[in-house]
C-alpha cells in the first residue's frame, strides 16, 4: 500500500513530464509512417504483457515509431539528457499505444538497463503509466542494440493502473528502425509471439513475468546476433534473410517462387542444377548486396 | 577413336539480366567463371553455353518477367595446375586499364 500511495503521488510529475516529452516530440515534427509496404521511414514493433492482457504493436498495419535525443533541455537542472522512443499506432480506430521513454546518463550508443518512463493505452480508455524517478527503479529498460538507425531492447517493472489506481506488472520487447519495416527482423516477431503465449500462463507476479520475458528476450538477442552469411542460416526463410541481411533492391533480381523457401531447399535446388535456385543463391551469397 | 575429355578448361562468361517490358531498368551483368572438363577449348566453350543457353526466364515479386541471357564469350582458358591441389591457380589474365578495372570491382547495386 506504501509503494501505491508513493506512486500515485508521483503520477503528476510523470504526467508533466510526459506533457513536455509530447510537446518536445512534436516540434520535431511527425514522424513518416512505419508501412510495412515501404522500405522507407520509421517502423516499429513491441508486444507487451500488462495485467494479463497481451498487446502487440504488429498487427496494426501502420504503427509510427519516434526516436528522439533530448540534451538536458526538458530539465536543464539535472544536466541529464534523455533519450526516448514512442511507439503508436497512427490509425484512431485502432487499439492505441504509446510506449516512451527512458531517461539515461550514458552516452547514446551504449546498450544496457536504465530506468525508464512508461505510458500505454489499449483502445478502450484504459492506461497505464511508469516512470523513471524515485528511491525504487520501478521499470527498467534493457537495451541490447542501440544504435542511431536500430533499437531492440526488453523492458519490465510496476506501472500504474489509470483506471483502478493499482499498481500493474508490465513486461515486453520492442524493436525499432529509422530505415524502415524491412529493417524489423520479422522472424522475430514470430519469437514475439511464442514468448507471448507463454507468458499469457504466467502470473502477474512481477519476477514470474520477468523471468519469462528475460527468456524472450535472451531469443531475441541470441537472433538479433544471427550472421548474415547465407550458408549459416539454412534453417531461415529467404524473405526474412533478405530484410535483415540485404538490401531493398535485391528483391527486383530475386525469383519470386523462392522468397517463402528456407535458405536449405534454396541451396538445394541449386545443387540438383535447377537455374532459378542457382541465381537465388547467389543472390543470397553475394556481398554486393549486403546491406 | 574416342575423343579425349580429360583437359579441364576455364569458361569465363558475360549474362546480362534484362526485365521484359522494361527496357530503361538499370543494368545488372554477371561475371562468371565455370570450370569444365572438355577435350578442346571449342568444346568447353560448348558445355559452358549449355549451361546459360536456353536463356534463364522467373518472374520477381513485383510480377515482371526477369531474364538472363549470354552476351558473350569472354575467354577460355586451359588449366595447367591441379585444380584441387592446396593452392592452384585456375585462371589469370591481363589488362592495361586500372580504372575501368577498379570501376568493376568496387560497383555496389542501390540500396532501395
Amino acid at each position: 500500500m506504501g509503494k501505491l500511495r508513493s506512486t500515485f503521488g508521483r503520477q503528476f510529475s510523470v504526467l508533466a513530464f510526459f506533457t513536455t516529452t509530447l510537446a518536445f516530440m512534436g516540434s520535431c515534427g511527425e514522424p513518416a509512417d512505419g508501412n510495412p509496404a515501404t522500405t522507407n521511414g520509421e517502423c516499429a514493433s513491441w508486444s507487451m504483457q500488462i495485467a494479463s492482457q497481451h498487446l502487440i504493436g504488429d498487427r496494426i498495419k501502420r504503427t509510427k515509431g519516434s526516436a528522439y535525443y533530448d540534451a538536458g533541455d526538458l530539465d536543464p537542472a539535472d544536466e541529464i539528457g534523455a533519450f526516448g522512443i514512442e511507439f503508436r499506432n497512427s490509425d484512431p480506430l485502432a487499439p492505441f499505444g504509446v510506449l516512451s521513454s527512458w531517461q539515461t546518463p550514458v552516452p547514446l550508443g551504449t546498450t544496457g538497463t536504465y530506468r525508464g518512463y512508461f505510458s500505454i493505452q489499449n483502445g478502450n480508455g484504459h492506461s497505464w503509466i511508469g516512470e523513471p524517478w524515485g528511491e525504487d527503479p520501478i521499470l527498467e529498460f534493457s537495451l541490447f542494440h542501440h544504435t542511431s538507425t536500430y533499437l531492440a531492447g526488453t523492458y519490465f517493472g510496476e506501472v500504474f493502473d489509470m483506471r483502478t489506481v493499482e499498481i500493474a506488472h508490465v513486461a515486453g520487447v520492442f524493436q525499432w528502425s529509422s530505415n524502415g519495416c524491412t529493417e524489423i527482423r520479422s522472424d522475430c516477431d514470430d519469437e514475439f509471439s511464442a514468448c507471448g503465449s507463454v507468458c499469457d500462463f504466467a502470473s502477474s507476479d512481477a519476477m514470474e513475468i520477468r523471468s519469462c520475458w528475460k527468456t524472450c528476450a535472451d531469443q531475441h538477442g541470441a537472433c538479433a546476433e544471427r550472421s548474415c552469411i547465407a550458408k549459416e542460416n539454412l534453417d531461415e526463410i529467404a524473405e526474412n534473410f533478405i530484410g535483415r541481411c540485404k538490401k531493398g533492391s535485391i528483391l527486383r533480381e530475386f525469383p519470386t517462387q523462392y522468397l517463402p523457401e528456407t535458405l536449405e531447399k534454396i541451396k538445394r535446388d541449386q545443387d540438383a542444377g535447377i537455374g532459378r535456385a542457382q541465381t537465388a543463391w547467389k543472390l543470397l551469397s553475394d556481398k554486393r548486396f549486403d546491406k | 577413336m574416342e575423343s579425349r575429355t580429360d583437359n579441364i578448361y576455364v569458361v569465363v562468361l558475360a549474362i546480362e539480366r534484362t526485365f521484359t517490358g522494361d527496357p530503361d531498368a538499370d543494368s545488372l551483368f554477371e561475371e562468371s567463371f565455370l570450370l569444365v572438363r572438355a577435350r578442346d577449348e571449342e568444346h568447353a566453350v560448348e558445355l559452358a553455353t549449355q549451361r546459360v543457353q536456353p536463356a534463364l526466364q522467373f518472374e520477381n515479386q513485383y510480377g515482371e518477367e526477369v531474364v538472363w541471357t549470354l552476351r558473350r564469350v569472354v575467354d577460355v582458358a586451359e588449366v595447367s595446375a591441379d585444380p584441387l591441389a592446396p593452392v592452384a591457380e585456375i585462371y589469370s589474365r591481363f589488362f592495361g586499364d586500372w580504372n575501368a578495372y577498379d570501376s568493376l570491382v568496387e560497383w555496389q547495386p542501390e540500396d532501395d
